[in-house]
């Protein structure tokens, strides 16, 4: 062998294709049959810190507390921020282009993140009032929330 | 060494093999519940937060981002450990790290694996390997390949493997935590289902979902959280090169074990002159029954071609002379990224004398524990009733 | 705290799947090369310790030195140890189900001091023995794309004639 030096560079092309299922867990479950089953959005409330959680989780992340105490929204929000996508990916739940927004939804202390829709998208605007719009076929997922829509005025 | 470091607080779930009730997050939550509980301690006590767990088993690399939501480390410092198989037992390591170096005084250190996510634990393990060589070949099971050669050139039978298994389903029946407690027979287990020659289904470990918690604290600090600490005393961490058929202990360039490094330099460097008297017990991470009596050997607690002669004398039962597994081991209970910390744990408890069901018979001043991972690298841990011992 | 109470607990299920773009690098690459366009098989030699490395690369891990002389090998060999899988599953690297049964041994190859992990072709364990010898059977030409899987198995050399 009197060169060690290939023609061109020697790529491996592979793949890496992982099938998995995610424990959505019991408070998670709680949650996402509520979306699924009624189009109801529940949160979880934190006592010690008045501080309400959308999704609702089983520990509260400030003061490490167990958290029961459920509460129902009625789904309206306010837009804090967002931005348009306009590429598209595999990983996006729609084309592009699309709005992303985080949702102060009333009543909640945490910000959610979801598309809004039913809006023009040149013309979006931070404190925008939204309310969800559901799925016809609901299967248990964030993604059952089609989109936030502008309220109308 | 830097200061003495203690083990003042452990936590573990009840494994199982499905954990459809809990989150990932959720599932860590309690571990550190039964560690703060056990510790008598609150999130704030904690000065930093350790986690663990390998990559792939439930398909999102950010792995630390449970912490802050579910540890109590929000606005504390902390972070990720991610070795391989022996996760878990780096995670107590770098515990020890922060603390005998005098920069943290209390740290709360998490391992866990919940492994009814992936669609199966192997197809999730073969990322471990490089991509351009190993994976592509598939080659046999290296737990298959090392009975086959401890039978040929040690002696052992298949029935030795099948004892072994025996001995740990007893151990693991008596403790609150293990996943499989199945109240096997020798015959159950020189029948069952072939894997890959001559492995069967109940030589190895289960896919477990589950996280421990320790609580490791300084001298002063350890002190006053508990009268009764565990010290880690000493630990050895030993890897060795991956390079595709480099790492086999046969052929023309055999390398020597890395668990035969690892106890070496321990026993030396802490007065062990005679293992089995100088420790009086052994948490080792055994993928396989099989694993248990080669890597006693290669762990120098009994000679070559020993460990299945002392297996028919009941030497490694939990009343024996020099118990292994007393918590039955990783053939019954396997959270992977969290099995390393389960072996500290586990001896911690024996130590502790607080094992309950599962206590060794004798009494136990000195522990060890091994992480196993990788291509064969080696953590051996050392805990003692006494930071004099 | 571990009963569901008769609650439906909910899944969530995605695959991911995603390309990677590996690079062998000269060495890896080089051995690759002249396996898929001349089918032919080399290692090279650490100068300090004499082992031999299968693919090649440039460093003896063991010894820190530049790794020296690439050697021909002929693709037969012995094999030291091997196991038969029985137990298929998800092939995350290829998308599918593993085949079952099949083989594997770690074989001593000829022409120098060097190991390999491979597939055997025969896949009942009453026909595999310890120290067994095999050789290499290629992919053809047009198949091979510069993998170790550019050797299809190794198969059983029943007769090693002389000559
Ligand atoms: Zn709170
Ligand atoms: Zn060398």
């Amino acid at each position: 062998m009197d060169k060690i030096e290939t023609k061109e560079p020697m790529i491996v092309h592979g793949k890496i294709i992982l099938p998995y299922t995610h424990s959505a867990g019991r408070v998670g479950s709680r949650f996402l049959r509520e979306l699924r089953d009624s189009k109801r959005i529940l949160a979880i409330r934190c006592p010690a810190c008045n501080r309400v959680y959308v999704p609702p989780r089983s520990t509260c992340a400030r003061c490490f507390g167990q958290l029961e105490e459920w509460v129902e929204l009625d789904g309206r929000g306010t837009l804090i921020t967002y931005t348009v996508v306009r590429y598209s990916l595999p990983v996006h739940p729609v084309k592009a282009p699309f709005a992303l927004g985080i949702i102060q939804l009333d009543g909640a202390d945490t910000g959610l993140i979801h598309m809004v829709g039913e809006a023009d998208l040149e013309n979006l605007s931070i404190g925008t009032r939204l309310e969800p719009v559901f799925k016809e076929v609901r299967e248990g997922s964030i993604l059952d929330i089609k989109y936030f829509r502008p309220l109308a005025p | 060494m830097g200061r003495r470091v203690a083990i003042v607080g452990i936590g573990q779930t009840h494994h199982r093999g499905r954990r459809p009730d809990v989150s990932v997050g959720e599932m860590i939550n309690e571990a550190v519940r039964a560690a703060l509980e056990d510790a008598q301690l609150t999130p704030k006590d904690i000065d930093a937060v350790l986690c663990s767990n390998m990559d792939f088993f439930e398909g999102y690399y950010l792995s630390d981002l449970v912490m802050a939501d579910y540890t109590g480390a929000f606005l504390k410092p902390g972070f990720k450990i991610n070795t391989g198989g022996t996760t878990g037992g780096a995670a107590a390591e770098v515990a020890w790290h922060h603390i005998a170096s005098g920069l943290f005084d209390t740290v709360m250190t998490i391992a866990y694996q919940k492994q009814d996510e992936p669609i199966s634990s192997q197809s999730a393990l073969m990322t471990i390997s490089d991509p351009i060589y190993d994976r592509m070949t598939r080659s046999g099971n290296v737990f298959a390949y090392m009975a086959e050669q401890y039978m040929h050139e040690k002696g052992a039978t298949e029935e030795h493997a099948a004892i072994d298994r025996v001995k740990s389903d007893q151990n693991a029946l008596r403790n609150p935590h293990a996943h499989l407690k199945l109240n096997l027979t020798v015959e159950e287990v020189m029948n069952s289902r072939m894997l890959a020659y001559p492995l069967r289904l109940l030589h190895m470990c289960p896919q477990s979902c589950g996280a421990c918690v320790l609580i490791m604290a300084s001298e002063e600090r350890a002190r006053k959280i508990t009268n009764n600490p565990v010290w880690y005393k000493d630990q050895v961490t030993v890897f060795q090169e991956c390079w595709h058929s480099t790492s086999e202990p046969l052929g023309p360039n055999p390398v020597e074990s890395t668990k035969t490094v690892a106890a070496r330099k321990l026993f030396a460097r802490n007065g062990i002159t005679k293992p089995r008297r100088d420790i009086q017990c052994l948490e080792m991470y055994e993928p396989a029954s099989w694993c248990e009596l080669v890597w006693l050997e290669d762990f120098l607690i009994c000679d070559k071609a020993e460990a299945w002669k002392l297996l028919e004398k009941g030497v490694w039962h939990l009343e024996g002379e020099f118990p292994v597994n007393p918590s039955g081991g990783v053939v019954a209970t396997n959270p992977i990224g969290a099995t390393a910390m389960v072996r500290v744990a586990e001896a911690a408890l024996q130590v502790r004398g607080d094992a309950g069901e599962h206590q060794v018979t004798r009494q136990v001043r000195r522990a060890i524990a091994s992480s196993y991972g990788g291509f064969n690298w080696t953590i051996l841990h050392l805990l003692c009733g006494s930071p004099d011992d | 705290m571990d009963s569901d109470k008769g609650e439906e607990l909910l899944m969530v299920r995605a695959t991911y799947d995603v390309p990677y773009h590996w690079s062998a690098g000269q060495y890896v690459g080089k051995f690759f090369e002249e396996l898929r366009d001349n089918g032919r098989i080399y290692a090279n030699l650490c100068p300090k310790c004499g082992r031999g490395l299968i693919p090649p690369r440039p460093w003896c891990a063991r010894c820190n030195v530049r790794m020296g002389e690439w050697v021909e090998l002929n693709g037969r060999g012995t094999v030291l140890v091997f196991s038969v899988a029985q137990q298929s599953f998800w092939d995350s690297g290829r998308g599918e189900m593993t085949p079952v049964p099949a083989a594997g041994a770690i074989i001593q190859l000829d022409g120098a001091p060097v190991l390999l992990r491979h597939a055997l072709q025969e896949t009942d364990p009453e026909k595999l023995r310890m120290g067994m010898r095999v050789e290499a059977v290629l992919k053809p030409r047009e198949q091979r794309i510069g993998t170790l899987n550019d050797i299809l198995h190794f198969r059983t050399i029943e007769d090693e004639g002389h000559g």
